[in-house]
């Protein structure tokens, strides 16, 4: 009987506990949501990087079409957003990201190494 | 530890079927012992300590066989969100389930060959690394957790869930080279969170029904 007193003392424990991680957990995911949506600022460039390769800069303003890493994936700049339209990786997460236009927001294709980032002004001037 | 060496199987240790938490956790320190208390009374002797032995080896068999279906499953899935090293982790129910109802040694089998065998069968080189730093975060901080008590199997595979995202998502940084992808820990956490927290939910429910038939088997 004791026991079981016990057990049923230590379950509402734990009940708890479980129900204080996840509240932080998400305190803290929200947070860093609001963080990064209140820094963001506008693009400026496009930071390409296939692999080990060095970077290569794309202006946001101006529109055109680039073929990756020897035509696995394919980059397109159209009014001020970049997004990726065609990819043979297997999970197509790139493509699925969308499109993207401020600072921090980032396409990473993982299976083809590809790593697009948004530049703003601060720091294409760096 | 061994406090019931004369009942190698922990037959006479019933009577909380109601806490899946406490009897999950009696189950794994009476399964934990049982090779080692068969062992010390010399109950059935050799015949029936290989027969645990085998029963064991065709369990985590089994549990290796489910973890390789929810692996496959979750393969055909497409990903829910578009960040890479996002996942539902369906085969970390096996771990959690095998965490509470086995031992860590078993459980962290399990992971490992789990783990090596989707990467040949559906993944390629670079997935392995990937996976296998998630699930290789996730099975420690599972591991430490399970045992310590703090936390219901839900918070356990919570934490499960969010390590295995920041463990993949912290390998791609690696590999690639980039820095902190600070705008991707809000999702990671948010979906690792939700995740988790459904796939120990279930666990939990698994646990508590196949305590008392594990308990006679093992
Ligand atoms: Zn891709």
């Amino acid at each position: 009987m004791q026991e079981k007193e016990v057990n049923v003392e230590g379950k509402r424990r734990r009940l708890l506990a479980d129900v204080i991680l996840i509240l932080v957990i998400l305190a803290i995911g929200f947070s860093v949501f609001l963080i990064v949506r209140l820094t963001e600022d506008e693009g400026v460039m496009v930071a390409v990087r296939v692999g080990d390769g060095e970077e290569q800069l794309y202006s946001l303003s101006v529109d055109g079409e680039y073929v990756l890493n020897g035509g696995t994936n394919k980059l397109v700049i159209s009014g001020g957003e970049a997004y990726m339209v065609e990819a043979n990786c297997p999970d197509r997460t790139c493509v699925r990201t969308g499109k993207i236009s401020k600072t921090g927001e980032k396409i990473v294709c993982l299976p083809n190494k590809i790593y697009i980032s948004i530049l703003g002004a601060e720091e294409v001037l760096r | 530890m061994s406090k019931l060496p004369s009942d190698p199987r922990g037959k006479n240790s019933s009577g909380d079927v109601g806490c899946p938490d406490a009897s999950a956790d009696k189950a794994c320190e009476n399964s934990g012992n049982s090779l080692r208390g068969a062992k010390k009374s010399g109950i059935g002797n050799g015949a029936g300590r290989n027969k645990i032995i085998l029963r064991r080896c065709v369990t985590v068999s089994m549990l290796v066989a489910a973890a390789m279906v929810l692996s496959y499953v979750e393969s055909l899935i497409p990903p829910i969100v578009p960040i890479p090293g996002v996942k539902i982790g369906l085969a970390n129910s096996v771990t959690l389930f095998a965490l509470y109802s086995l031992s860590i040694k078993e459980a962290g089998a399990i992971s490992l060959v789990r783990v090596c065998l989707s990467a040949l069968l559906f993944g390629n080189a670079v997935g392995l690394l990937y996976s296998a730093s998630g699930a290789l975060l996730s099975f420690v901080m599972m591991a430490l957790l399970s045992r310590s008590r703090i936390f219901s199997c839900v918070g356990v595979s919570v934490v499960g869930g969010v390590a295995h995202n920041v463990g993949q998502v912290l390998a791609a940084m690696a590999v690639m080279q980039t820095p902190w992808l600070i705008t991707y820990l809000a999702p990671l956490l948010i979906s690792g969170v939700i995740a988790g927290a459904g796939i120990g939910i279930l666990s939990g429910i698994l646990i508590k029904k196949t305590t008392t038939l594990l308990k006679k088997l093992l």
